[in-house]
């Protein structure tokens, strides 16, 4: 797709050369939906919400969810980041993540373990959603929703997972320590 | 979550099960694998009723008589036997898309890719397969026999595997030690061998999610039956040698490396219970070989790598800080080995075709077959190791590296060859007695109508 030799860059202060030192070549997710670069991939998903009632039970529920975000995402142990917000005058609930790895081969992991705190955002905000418990039903709620970013960028170090970045800056204070006690 | 609570065992229905999906093959063993294409479907189904009677369920496996067969069908074999389009449809996604169609999500790439395969393999001609084990070379004649009376259709591979003569597979391994324990199945567990719910293997029992997965449709297609992947693994056994040599110390270091690579010693000995030496009375005694977890004194896998052969094929206890249930992504495997040994001491490839013949089973190809595959063999992140890949069967390509844990520092093998390269596959679905019964019992299909 990007060819250095014929490429014009969209501004004419930048040259084919620093455009082909940052680029990131962007596939699809290896069986599904969802972009990936290197390592990294995107899941965005935009589903209905009911009315009227969906987005103020949204607005309360949401208070728990963010407090017990980073206990949920945390532990799948995948997830760089997420948001969820309401869109289009609260007509719709805008799911968004980057995460590393495969999607698919852990969507039941994934089920068995998040369906609380998914389904406490979700059920009685998200029209149709059928619950992670039932699996089918909610893989088919998934792919009726899912929608697959036009562009994305996925980090500088695309294939670092969040585990690698923990390790990295353990790795990195370690050296730190060990430098400072010889110095010492 | 598994095998913790006490768990309801089901009686499972050991006159409709297939033999091999209940009973794993003896230590000295023959096989005959066969594949048909079929050519007119209501001959082939008249044929396979006589069949029928001489296929082994998991209760005939108690008496046994001197060979076992079992039959299976592919997608498109299903499609040729004219079987209804909203059963056809009812089948998993990757059953129907095939294995070929998979390569991707399978890591067969490069020289595994499937535009390489074996004819047949890959196309849509390979409609039914037939398994034939004995536990001895006269014994196999009867059963090939009896596959050829299937009438209506060509037999377009056939392929015979057996024990070599020091009964390990060609990189000089005892293979098949640590299967899953099926509950509700007649085995003894033995130690260290986990409990998996029947429902992970067989339809129509409840699975470690507590359900009863939907299977194919009718009811009669689905109870009893599951579906198997067949693979034709060549193994490169003097590239394995040539690397093992120039990357050691001494033969001594040689051999440890092999055992680091797979975490067992070549006996089957397990690094996790004699990690200095082999020990070949340990590897001997079932009641131990297999009784070893990870996650209370191995965690970083100073003892057995985590990235090793067996550790990666079945984790153990070693996930369990993640969210990953190692028991949703358990395969029973059965391999036999193919093609004759290479000569001891040769460290050139003899251009001899062999390796090992593989079939996993499962309930679901995807999460199980498929998962292990892409997630624990082709891929490192699920142990923090990036995107090292099993060291003895993965998708290497020459540039990977391997990473032995040990202190002071771990130690890290690089420029990792290509050491298993795929021949062919596909997916099969070995459904159960009555199933079978109901497939050669169906109305002529109308013509087209299964392609609807």
């Amino acid at each position: 797709m990007f060819d250095r030799s014929t490429y014009e860059p969209i501004s004419s202060e930048v040259t084919a050369e620093e455009i082909g030192d940052w680029t990131q070549e962007c596939r699809r997710q290896t069986d599904g939906v969802g972009l990936r670069v290197g390592n990294r991939a995107e899941f965005t998903l935009i589903a209905p919400v009911i009315q009227p009632d969906g987005p103020a039970i949204f607005r309360e529920r949401v208070k728990k969810a963010q407090i017990e975000a980073g206990y949920w995402e945390g532990r799948l142990g995948t997830v760089h980041d997420l948001r969820i917000c309401l869109i289009n005058d609260d007509t719709q609930l805008l799911f968004a993540a980057t995460y590393s790895d495969e999607f698919k081969p852990y969507v039941l992991d994934v089920i068995r373990f998040a369906t609380p705190w998914i389904d406490h955002i979700f059920s009685g905000v998200a029209e149709g959603f059928p619950g992670l418990e039932s699996n089918g039903a909610a893989s088919a709620y998934i792919a009726k929703y899912q929608v697959e970013s036009d562009l994305w960028y996925g980090s500088p170090n695309p294939d670092l997972s969040p585990r690698d970045i923990t390790k990295g800056r353990r790795v990195a204070q370690a050296f730190d320590q060990l430098l400072d006690a010889a110095q010492g | 979550m598994s095998g913790q609570q006490a768990r309801t065992v089901p009686d499972l229905d050991f006159n409709d099960i297939q033999g091999t999906l209940l009973r794993h093959r003896p230590d000295v063993y023959y096989g005959v694998y066969i594949l048909f294409r079929v050519d007119d479907a209501e001959v082939l189904k008249r044929s396979l009723r006589t069949v029928l009677p001489k296929v082994t369920t998991a209760a005939d496996w108690e008496s046994p008589r001197p060979f076992t067969l079992n039959i299976a069908f592919t997608y498109s074999g299903f499609e040729a036997l004219g079987v209804p389009a909203d059963s056809l449809a009812s089948f998993a996604d990757e059953f129907r898309e095939g294995m070929a169609a998979r390569s991707v999500v399978l890591g067969d790439v490069g020289a595994s890719d499937p535009k390489h395969w074996t004819a047949p393999f890959g196309g849509r001609d390979v409609h039914i397969g037939v398994v034939i084990a004995s536990t001895n070379a006269d014994g196999l004649d009867e059963p090939v026999s009896i596959a050829q009376q299937l009438a209506g259709a060509t037999i377009i591979y056939r392929l015979d595997a057996g024990v070599l003569p020091n009964r390990r597979e060609h990189f000089g391994f005892r293979d098949g030690i640590s299967q899953p324990h099926i509950i509700g199945s007649t085995d003894q567990p033995r130690p260290g061998q986990d409990a998996v719910m029947p429902g992970e293997f067989i339809f129509g029992y409840e699975d470690e999610l507590g359900n009863v997965a939907a299977g194919p449709t009718p009811e009669v297609l689905a109870r009893n039956g599951t579906y198997l992947a067949l693979r034709q693994l060549h193994e490169d056994a003097a590239g394995f040698r040539r690397y093992l040599r120039d990357n050691s110390r001494s033969p001594k270091d040689e051999e440890r490396i092999a055992a680091k690579m797979v975490g067992r010693w070549r006996s089957g000995a397990p690094l996790a219970l004699s990690p200095e030496h082999d020990d070949p009375e340990l590897a001997a005694d079932p009641q131990r070989n297999n009784d070893f977890r990870y996650y209370d004194h191995d965690l970083n896998g100073l003892r057995v790598p985590r990235g090793c052969h067996i550790r990666r094929v079945n984790p153990r206890d070693s996930l369990k800080d993640s969210i990953v249930s190692v028991n949703l992504h358990r395969v029973l495997r059965r391999g036999a080995a193919y093609g004759p040994m290479l000569a001891d001491g040769v460290l050139e490839d003899d251009g001899a075709e062999r390796g090992i013949f593989f079939i996993f089973l499962g309930a679901s190809l995807a999460r199980q077959f498929e998962f292990v595959q892409q997630v624990w063999m082709n891929d490192g992140d699920f142990v923090g190791l990036g995107n090292e890949k099993d060291p003895l069967v993965g998708d290497n390509n020459g540039t990977g590296t391997y990473t032995i844990p040990g202190k002071p520092v771990r130690r890290r093998l690089s420029a990792f060859p290509r050491f298993v390269t795929v021949r062919g596959g596909e997916y099969f679905y070995l459904p159960g007695i009555a199933a079978m019964t109901w497939l050669t019992t169906r109305p002529p299909a109308i013509e087209g109508d299964h392609r609807v």
